[in-house]
Formats: structure tokens, sequence, C-alpha cells
């Protein structure tokens, strides 16, 4: 799965730490979705649009 | 321009944790470290004075003393895995399912050479250390034991 989580942080000028807080997770699990290392759970896909102000499907893309 | 370092993604990015997570990590340490030296406690008087080796039926609850700050440390860490978030639950996983495996396989071998007669002193330890020393170090190789 890919996603904008990173382009959408830096268009604000949010560090990492700093969504990590909003979302209430860890940096660590910030980076690995942001990284592609994983792909977060529906509720947390769910805060990350709510945070970002968008809808689900404009963050996140299948690979093909 | 951003910039790549390792997993750093840009210039807003660093390694350090949110307070949630130090404040959380933190007292983790600090509980599991007072449960620690409660053990260490028990365990020394129980050890040298305990008469475990003796005939008293007080033995028996000599030698079980040192279980409680030892539940209490597994009720530490069973509450660490649940402030855990998901990531980090993923993360913890394979940690925790090899020591179990690890565990499990130490236990049925000393089942089956039992059978034979074959009586090991100290098999209870041989499957804390199965399972403890797995834990440690897979949690190691994943990454996991930044978490505790």
């Amino acid at each position: 799965m890919r996603n904008r989580i990173r382009a959408e942080r830096e268009t604000r000028g949010w560090t990492q730490l700093a969504l990590a807080e909003r979302l209430a997770v860890s940096r660590q699990t910030v980076n690995a979705i942001e990284t592609g290392k994983y792909d977060p759970s529906l509720p947390l896909a769910f805060r990350l649009a709510a945070v970002f102000q968008t809808r689900i499907e404009d963050l996140f893309h299948p690979d093909h | 321009m951003p910039s790549q370092t390792g997993d750093m993604t840009s210039e807003l990015d660093s390694t350090a944790e949110t307070a949630r997570e130090q404040n959380l990590r933190r007292r983790y340490r600090t509980r599991i470290t007072m449960a620690s030296i409660i053990y260490v406690v028990v365990l020394a008087p129980v050890t040298f004075w305990g008469g475990l080796g003796g005939h008293s039926a007080w033995r028996f609850l000599f030698a079980l003393l040192p279980v409680l700050p030892a539940a209490w440390m597994a009720a530490i860490i069973i509450a660490r895995f649940r402030e855990l978030d998901e990531y980090q639950v993923r993360l913890a996983f394979p940690g925790i399912a090899s020591a179990l495996v690890s565990a499990m396989l130490a236990s049925v071998t000393i089942g089956f050479l039992g059978i034979t007669g074959l009586n090991l002193p100290g098999v209870g330890w041989i499957v804390f250390v199965a399972g403890m020393g797995t834990w440690w170090l897979v949690s190691q190789l994943t990454g996991a034991a930044k978490q505790f």
C-alpha cells in the first residue's frame, strides 16, 4: 500500500513527532507507516484522515 | 530538500519519542526495576536462610515467596504490552511467539527425556531460560526491545 502521509505532513511543516502526538501513537509507528513498512489499521487510518482533514482513499492507494 | 538518512525521511524527522511514550516507558522501567529489587530482596534470605533443603513444612512457603514479586513483574510486563500501539504490538509479536515456541519445545524435550528416566536438575529453569532468552534475542533482532 502506498500512502501520502509524509507529503501531507511535510506540507503542514509537522515533524513525525508532532504527527505522532496528534494520533496518540509512537513516532516509530508514524515512521513505519510513512516508509511503507506498516499499513495502519482502519481506525488509525480514519484518525490519519481526520488529522489531515481528508478522506482515507486520498491518503492510501493500492500498489497495483 | 528532503534528506534520506536510514529510516529518516526528511529534515522534519527525528528519533525522538512523544512525551506520552517517554512517560510510559519511564514508568515501566521504574516499576520493573522496583519489582526486580524486591525479587532479589526476597530471594536472598529465602535462598540462604529459608532451609529449602530441610524438612520443615515452612520450606514450601519460603520457596514460593519469590513467586510473588515475579508475578508482579509479569503483571508489569503485561501492562506494558497493553500500552503499546498497534505497530509496536506487531513488532513485539515475533519475540513473544518465538519465546512461547522455545519454552514449549524445551518443556516437551525435557518431558520426553523424563520418560526415559533422565531427570535433569532444575528443569523449570531450563524452560524459563529458553523462553526469556528467546524473547530477549528475537526482540533485539526485531528492534522491539527498545519499547521496554
